[in-house]
Formats: structure tokens, C-alpha cells, sequence
């Protein structure tokens, strides 16, 4: 018998022989044949939060496979996770399907891009769609930024574009959030934790 | 086994209130390296080998010998038990031995005002006795529903642990839940990559009548292949001794 710390063992064919079972008049043979006949099934629960409300109810992702290379694993199961302070393992209908929303056929998983006057979207990488953005943004804020008000005040204010932040954000995602949008001047900030 | 729980259940009049610590002060209120054990579960004892001595050999030969020892045998025995040495435990004596302390440290833990206490932070070892826990369950129904709590392997005592963490080492990044296919899921081995050591987990929304410890024997094939997989067991259960 391997002991390695004070209470904890392995148990197995050879230390089964001198246990409390066979002790008693327990024939561990017969255990040991029902055990070749079993495999073990390995499943993760991962802490995750609903994206889809401010209430951010706590979440209990059930996945198989064993995050080892090679093993794809997959979501089988989502619930309401007992120990979250807020939700205490409820979670609303929408809530209760994310297993659909997270399978869906529909559901995008890349960056698409539809040029203006065309119908079709096209699939493109990440770089295009953040370069698209970025420089989309800074001209129209070059464009309409306004450093000083009718009076000479100084304002830095850039009100022709709105940010709509995430509902499951941390308290530091929050933070992070409003300095860098704060700095670019824009105005309209709003958090979905407010919807 | 079932046997032996019917007669634990019959001894519980043996024990009567007794006094109990009404404060505490930073250790668990029926510590077990500071308590001095109530000589009542001798008693316990002598009356549990008395009511088996009828069963089927080798029970009743274990039985005579708890008959024949002295006080001072049987107060040797207890120690080892209490302390989950499992290679000074012998494997025979130990579901009898257990049984009789498990009845002495239930009835102190019951009488516990838990009022007095108030909330006790605690870790694998349970807050009121400081013993080991046999395995844990997820509860169901009200306020509990879905939480998992451990159960002590000596006085009863269940204490609420969050899911998803080692309870060993305190660690969430590595833990997955191992079971036996084909087995079905109510009973799995919450496994820390990090430590390599394992509890049981019983789901009671799977299966409400699950017990900590007969469902911890009803599933020794997941033990085994758990040993195989590398992995140390945390739980202390009496019934299931290894030999050496």
C-alpha cells in the first residue's frame, strides 16, 4: 500500500485483500471482475457568467473530454451554479437554453464584412475587421472631435459615436472600459448592465 | 453493514445530554485531539458485538473478541480510528470500533446549539469534531439546492464547501469530475490534477437516497480505477480499511 500522506491511500487488487471487506467475509474477487468491465468517463465543470443580462447570473458549464491535446471537448450541459452569490443557481428561460445558443448552427463565430452598397457578407480575419474599425473611428473623430465649447472651455468631447459595454464585465473590465474609452472623448457610454 | 447501522440507530438512547463546550474559541467545539472520549462508548461498543454475535462467521469471532477485551483494549483501538490512520487500523475491528464512537460523537454534535457557534470557517476537516470527511453530497430542495456539502466520517456533522474546487488544496484550475460509464452519474470523483487527490461527490437531484458512506462501498470499482488513474483518496470511510 502506497501512503504518502497521514490518511490519504490508494486502493487496489493487492490492498483490497486485507480490508475491511474481505474482514468481514467479502470476496473482493468479484468486485475487482465488475471493475474490468467498467471505464472511467471524465467530465469538466468550468464557472462561467450569462452574457445575456446585468443580473450576470452564475453559471455551471459541463463539458466532456479532458482539455488534453488533440481531445475535442464539448459543452454537454449548462446550469445555474448553487454557489453564486447573486443568482443562487436560478437562471431565467433564455438562461436556461444558452445550450442552444451555444451550439447554434447560426451562431457567428468569425468576423464577417458587408461593403457598403453590397448585399453579400463576406467572411474576413480579425487584423480586417479591428483595422476597419480603428479606422473607421479615428476619422470620424478626427472629423467631429471638439476640444473647446462655444465658450473656449476646453471639452475633448467626441459625440458622434456610442459605446455599448458587456453585462457580465468585472469590476475591472469596467474600469479598464471607461478609461480608454473615456480618453478618446466619447460621451455616450452605456453598459448593458444598465438595460 | 446494514446491520450495524440498525444497531447504531438502537444505541442512540445510550446517550443521554451531556455537557457541552458552549463557546468556541477557534478550534472546533468537539475537537477530537483535545476532547476526552465519553467512556459510554465502551458501552456502545460491548453492545453492538453483543447484538451481532448471532450473525454469520467471521462477524461473530470479531464480535467475541470485542467482547473479551479489556476497557483498556478497547481505548487502545479508538486513537487510530479517530485519527484516520488507516496502517494502525485493524481492517476487522474497524466498522465495529467506528460504529460505537460514530454514536458517541453524533449524539454530542446533535445537542450542539448551533446558534451558540455561529458560522465556523472550516476546510476538509469537520468543523465540529475536526475529523475527516467520508465524501460529500450535492444537496436538493430549498435553500441547499445544488450546494455541495461534506459529511463527517465520526459525528454527522455536514458543512457546505463551494463546487468546483480542490478541498484539499483550495485550487479550481485542474478539478474534473471522474465517473464510471455505464454506472450512471450520481456518484463521481471530484479529482485535483494538482494535488492528486480525489473525493467523492454524490448527487442527491440524481438519486435522493444516496448515504455517504454505503454509496462510498456501493462504488469501490470507482476507487480502483482512480488508483490506477494516479489519483489519492481524501475520504475517510471506517467501512473500507485497506490491508497493508
Amino acid at each position: 500500500m502506497q501512503v504518502t500522506r497521514r490518511q490519504f491511500f490508494k486502493l487496489s487488487a493487492a490492498t483490497l485483500g486485507g480490508s475491511t471487506l474481505t474482514a468481514l467475509g467479502f470476496s473482493p474477487r468479484e468486485a475487482l471482475a465488475e471493475v474490468r468491465t467498467f471505464k472511467l468517463t471524465r467530465t469538466t465543470e468550468t464557472r462561467n457568467t450569462c452574457p445575456y443580462c446585468s443580473v450576470a447570473c452564475g453559471l455551471i458549464l459541463y463539458s466532456l473530454g479532458d482539455k488534453a491535446k488533440n481531445a475535442k471537448s464539448e459543452i454537454i450541459h449548462i446550469e445555474g451554479d448553487p454557489d453564486h452569490p447573486v443568482s443562487r443557481g436560478s437562471l431565467c428561460p433564455k438562461g436556461a437554453g444558452l445550450l442552444g445558443f451555444v451550439h447554434s448552427e447560426t451562431r457567428v463565430t468569425f468576423p464577417e464584412y458587408r461593403a457598403p452598397g453590397t448585399r453579400k457578407w463576406k467572411r474576413v480575419t480579425w487584423d480586417f475587421a479591428l483595422e476597419r474599425i480603428a479606422k473607421l473611428m479615428k476619422e470620424d473623430r478626427d472629423r467631429h472631435f471638439v476640444a473647446k465649447n462655444d465658450k473656449g472651455q476646453t471639452v475633448n468631447r467626441w459625440p458622434t459615436i456610442g459605446f455599448l459595454a458587456a453585462s457580465a464585465s468585472s469590476n475591472e473590465t469596467g474600469y479598464l472600459t471607461h478609461k480608454v474609452l473615456r480618453s478618446l472623448g466619447i460621451v455616450a457610454l452605456d453598459n448593458q448592465a444598465r438595460v | 453493514m446494514a446491520d450495524l447501522a440498525d444497531v447504531q440507530h438502537g444505541l442512540w438512547e445510550h446517550f443521554p445530554h451531556t455537557p457541552l463546550p458552549d463557546s468556541y474559541m477557534g478550534k472546533p467545539p468537539l475537537d477530537l485531539s483535545s476532547r476526552h472520549r465519553d467512556p459510554a462508548w465502551r458501552e456502545a461498543l460491548r453492545l453492538i458485538a453483543e447484538r451481532l454475535a448471532s450473525g454469520s462467521e467471521p462477524v461473530a469471532a470479531l464480535c467475541e473478541r470485542i467482547r473479551q477485551a479489556t476497557d483498556e483494549e478497547l481505548e487502545n483501538w479508538a486513537p487510530c480510528l479517530l485519527e484516520a490512520n488507516v496502517q494502525s487500523i485493524d481492517p476487522g475491528l474497524a466498522p465495529f470500533v467506528a460504529a460505537a464512537l460514530q454514536v458517541s460523537w453524533t449524539a454530542f454534535a446533535a445537542g450542539l446549539d448551533q446558534d451558540r457557534f455561529g458560522v465556523i470557517e472550516c476546510g476538509y476537516r469537520c468543523p465540529i469534531c475536526g475529523s475527516w470527511p467520508v465524501a460529500s453530497v450535492l444537496q436538493t430542495g430549498g435553500s441547499v439546492q445544488g450546494l455541495r456539502y461534506l459529511c463527517c466520517s465520526l459525528c454527522s456533522t455536514e458543512w457546505n464547501r463551494p463546487r468546483i474546487h480542490c478541498i484539499h488544496c483550495g485550487s479550481n484550475k485542474e478539478v474534473s469530475y471522474f465517473g464510471l460509464d455505464g454506472a450512471g452519474d450520481a456518484v463521481k470523483a471530484e479529482a485535483c490534477a494538482g494535488c492528486k487527490t480525489y473525493v467523492k461527490i454524490m448527487n442527491r437531484e440524481k438519486e435522493p437516497f444516496l448515504d455517504p458512506f454505503a454509496d462510498d462501498l456501493a462504488t469501490l470499482g470507482l476507487d480502483i480505477l482512480m488508483a490506477e488513474e494516479g489519483y489519492e483518496r481524501l475520504g475517510f470511510n471506517p467501512l473500507l480499511i485497506p490491508g497493508s
